[in-house]
C-alpha cells in the first residue's frame, strides 16, 4: 500500500520527487505483483512485462482519474489510518474499471470462449476421452457417435449477439455450448465446440460497420453545425495535436513525440486524443464510408484553420 | 473476456492485499515528472482530518478497527488492511470488565455489490461510497474499536438475487479475512477457562518479546501449577514455595525494556508500578490516557480493570501493549 505520508504531500499539493517516486514504485509493485493487463495504457514496449514508462503512465492516468470522478472531494471525510487503504483501494477499483473496458472494446476473443467452453465443459458435462481427445455430450443427447467436426449441426442455429452491454459472458456461452450440444445430439470433441461456440456469436457491434453503396461525394456545408460541435472548446494546441496523430499521413508523430513537444503528459494526450475521437463518433454518424471520409476532410481542414 | 476478469482484480487484490510500504521498486523520478503531477493537484487543500469525537458505543455507529491488538492468548494479531465497521447491535456485557458488539465491515468495493446489497452513495458519510456487508456480520470485543467516525442507519434489503460467481468469491474472501475481527471474541472464550487455574494473568508484547505470566490462585498452600506451554510462565513469587498473597506481584524486568514492570491485583483491582521513574503515559483500550502517582523512585497506577493498556514512552523503540486479565 502507499505510504500514508506521500499520500498527504500529494492531496495537500505539496508532493516532492521522493514521494511521487514512491508512490510510483508502488504502483509498479502493485502491477507487476497481480499481473494487470498492460493494454490499458498506450505502452511502447510488447509483452505482458509493466516497464517504468507503462507505470508513470499508469500512474498519471490514475490520478486523471482520482480528479476528474472528484475522489478527493470529500478526503477529509477519511480517516487518517485508513488514507493509504483508501487510495490502494481506488488504484484497484480504477484498473478494474479500465480493463472493463478495455474488454467491452473487443468483446469476447477466442481464447476467453476457448476458456469458459472448457470449464464449462469441466462444471455441467463429464469429458470423457476418446482417441487422445476429450468428447463431452448433453445430457439430452441420446447418440453414441464422436463428432469432430459440427459445420453441419449449427449451420441453422441462431446467433449469440455480444454488444458492449454484454456484463456476462460464462451464462451465454453455457447457452449456446448446450445448444450446440443438443443440436449435436452425440459425442463432441471440445476442440471443435469451441469453434462452434465461438462462431454463433455475434460481435459485429464492435467493428465499424461499412456500407459499400455509392453516394454523392459533395460536400454543400451539411457537416458545418456536426463540425463546430466538436471543434467546442479545443484550443489552437490541440488542434496541431489532433492534426499531428490523428490526421498525419506521412509526419504522423507518436504520443511520446507529441508529449515532449507540446509539454504535456503522455496520458493527457492520450486522454485528449480519445476524447476527440468519441465526440467525432458521437457528434456525426457517417451516411456510408465516402461520406465518412468527406466528413473527416471537412473536419481535417477546420481543424487547419483553427491551428493557424 | 469479460467483467469475470475486471472482478478478479478486485479478488485478486482481496485475498492478498499489500502491507504498508511493501514494494521495492525503485523507479527513478524527474522534478519534470512532478511537475507535471502538481498541475493535476493545484486546487488540492491540505489534508487536516477532523475532529474525532469519542461518543458512548451504540448500534448504527461507524468506527474503524485497531489495526492490530494483543488477543486473550497473548496474541498480536494485525490485520492485512485497515477495516471499518458498522454497529448493528448495542454492546452486550461478556462479564465485568469486557463487552462485545455486532459489527458489519464495510467495503469501500461497491463494484462487488450485488442488488440485494446496502450501498451508501452518500461520499459525506466516511468520505467514500461505500458497501455494508450485512451477509458478514461478526461479533467483537468493544477494546478493538478504535476510532469513531459517523452514524448511518441500514434497511433491510430483500434477498432473492442469485449471485454472480465473483460476487460469491468476493464474499468468501471477505468472510475469511473478518477472522481478524471474531478471533478477538474466539481468543476471550479460549482463555476463559484457561485462566480459572490462576488468580491473575498478564499478557505483554514489546517488539519482539511477548510473554504471559501468570500468578498462581492466592493464600492456598501449594497452589496447582498446571503445565504452561509456548510463551506462558509463573510469577517468580510462585516458584518459591510460599501461600501466594496480594503483595505478591507479576514483574517484567526483560533487557529489552528500558524499566522494570511490577503487576499485582488488589481487591478485585490491578495495580502496575514502573521502576524507576521516567517519562512514560499508560492509555487504556480507548486511548484515555491514565493518570498515575509517583514518588522520586516510582510511578504507580491503580484502580485498573481488566483489559488492554499501553504504555508509551521516550525510551521506548515502540509503545509496550498489555493485557491485565
Amino acid at each position: 500500500m502507499f505510504k500514508e505520508e506521500y499520500i498527504i504531500e500529494l492531496i495537500s499539493g505539496r508532493l516532492t520527487q521522493k514521494g511521487y517516486a514512491n508512490i510510483v514504485s508502488s504502483v509498479a509493485f502493485m502491477a507487476r505483483r497481480f499481473n494487470w493487463q498492460k493494454d490499458i495504457v498506450v505502452s511502447e514496449s510488447f509483452g505482458t512485462y509493466w516497464n517504468d514508462d507503462d507505470v508513470k503512465e499508469l500512474t498519471q492516468q490514475f490520478f486523471e482519474w482520482i480528479i476528474t470522478n472528484g475522489k478527493l472531494d470529500y478526503i477529509n471525510k477519511v480517516p487518517h489510518e485508513y488514507l493509504s487503504y483508501y487510495f490502494t483501494q481506488m488504484l484497484v477499483s480504477f484498473v478494474s474499471n479500465r480493463i472493463k473496458e478495455e474488454q467491452q472494446k473487443v468483446g469476447i476473443s477466442f481464447q476467453k470462449c476457448n476458456a469458459l467452453v472448457r470449464e464449462i465443459a469441466d462444471e455441467y458435462y463429464k469429458p470423457v476421452s476418446h482417441m487422445d481427445k476429450s468428447y463431452v455430450k448433453s445430457n439430452l443427447a441420446s447418440g453414441n457417435v464422436w463428432i469432430n467436426n459440427l459445420e453441419d449441426a449449427v449451420k441453422y442455429l441462431s446467433h449469440y449477439p455480444i454488444t458492449e452491454e454484454t456484463k456476462q459472458y460464462k451464462p451465454i456461452v453455457k447457452l449456446a455450448v448446450e445448444e450446440v450440444l443438443i443440436a449435436a445430439d452425440a459425442y463432441v470433441s471440445i476442440d471443435s465446440l469451441v469453434n462452434a461456440v465461438y462462431g454463433l456469436f455475434d460481435q459485429s457491434s464492435f467493428s465499424v460497420n461499412v456500407d459499400e453503396s455509392e453516394t454523392e461525394n459533395s460536400y454543400d456545408g451539411k457537416y458545418d453545425s456536426a463540425i463546430a460541435k466538436i471543434l467546442e472548446g479545443i484550443d489552437s494546441t490541440d488542434a496541431h495535436i489532433f492534426l499531428n496523430y490523428v490526421f498525419g499521413d506521412e509526419q504522423k508523430m507518436s504520443l511520446s513525440e507529441i508529449a515532449i513537444k507540446y509539454n504535456v503528459p503522455k496520458s493527457s494526450v492520450h486522454k485528449k486524443i480519445e476524447d476527440f475521437k468519441n465526440k467525432i463518433f458521437k457528434v456525426y454518424m457517417p451516411e456510408n464510408e465516402d461520406d465518412g471520409i468527406c466528413f473527416l476532410q471537412n473536419l481535417a481542414q477546420s481543424l487547419d484553420d483553427l491551428a493557424k | 473476456m469479460n467483467s469475470t476478469e475486471n472482478m478478479n482484480v478486485i479478488n485478486k487484490f482481496l485475498e492478498c492485499p499489500q502491507l504498508v510500504g511493501q514494494n521495492e521498486e525503485n523507479i527513478t523520478i524527474s522534478g519534470q515528472d512532478v511537475d507535471k503531477l502538481k498541475n493535476l493537484f493545484a486546487n488540492a487543500s491540505n489534508y487536516n482530518g477532523y475532529l474525532r469525537l469519542l461518543p458512548q458505543i451504540t448500534q448504527n455507529q461507524i468506527w474503524t478497527i485497531k489495526q492490530q491488538y494483543l488477543d486473550y492468548e497473548g496474541e498480536m494479531q494485525v490485520a492485512s488492511h485497515p477495516y471499518m465497521v458498522i454497529l448493528v447491535s448495542d454492546i452486550e456485557e461478556l462479564d465485568s470488565s469486557n463487552s462485545f458488539v455486532r459489527v458489519c465491515p464495510i467495503t469501500p468495493f461497491i463494484e462487488m455489490a450485488s442488488t440485494s446489497d446496502q450501498v451508501c452513495a452518500d461520499v459525506s458519510v466516511v468520505g467514500f461510497p461505500f458497501m455494508i456487508e450485512t451477509w458478514n456480520e461478526q461479533p467483537i470485543l468493544i477494546e478493538i474499536l478504535d476510532s469513531y467516525i459517523g452514524e448511518y442507519y441500514t434497511e433491510n434489503i430483500p434477498s432473492d438475487q442469485e449471485l454472480t460467481d465473483d460476487i460469491k468469491k468476493f464474499r468468501e474472501i471477505e468472510i475469511s479475512n473478518a477472522r481478524f475481527l471474531n478471533h478477538s471474541i474466539l481468543s476471550y472464550t479460549n482463555d476463559s477457562e484457561h485462566s480459572s487455574n490462576f488468580s491473575f494473568s498478564v499478557d505483554l508484547k514489546y517488539r519482539d518479546y511477548i510473554k504471559t505470566k501468570h500468578m498462581p490462585v492466592m493464600h492456598v498452600l501449594n497452589p496447582k501449577l498446571i503445565e504452561l506451554t509456548g510463551n506462558e510462565e509463573y510469577a517468580v513469587a510462585a516458584k518459591t514455595g510460599n501461600t501466594i498473597t496480594e503483595n505478591d506481584c507479576i514483574e517484567f524486568d526483560n533487557n529489552q525494556l528500558p524499566f522494570n514492570l511490577e503487576i499485582r491485583k488488589k481487591s478485585g483491582q490491578y495495580v502496575i508500578t514502573i521502576i524507576p521513574k521516567v517519562e512514560i503515559s499508560l492509555l487504556n483500550g480507548r486511548n484515555e490516557q491514565i493518570q498515575g502517582y509517583d514518588n522520586s523512585e516510582r510511578i504507580v497506577y491503580d484502580n485498573l480493570s481488566k483489559g488492554l493498556y499501553e504504555i508509551k514512552s521516550p525510551l521506548l523503540k515502540e509503545p509496550i501493549n498489555i493485557r491485565l486479565k
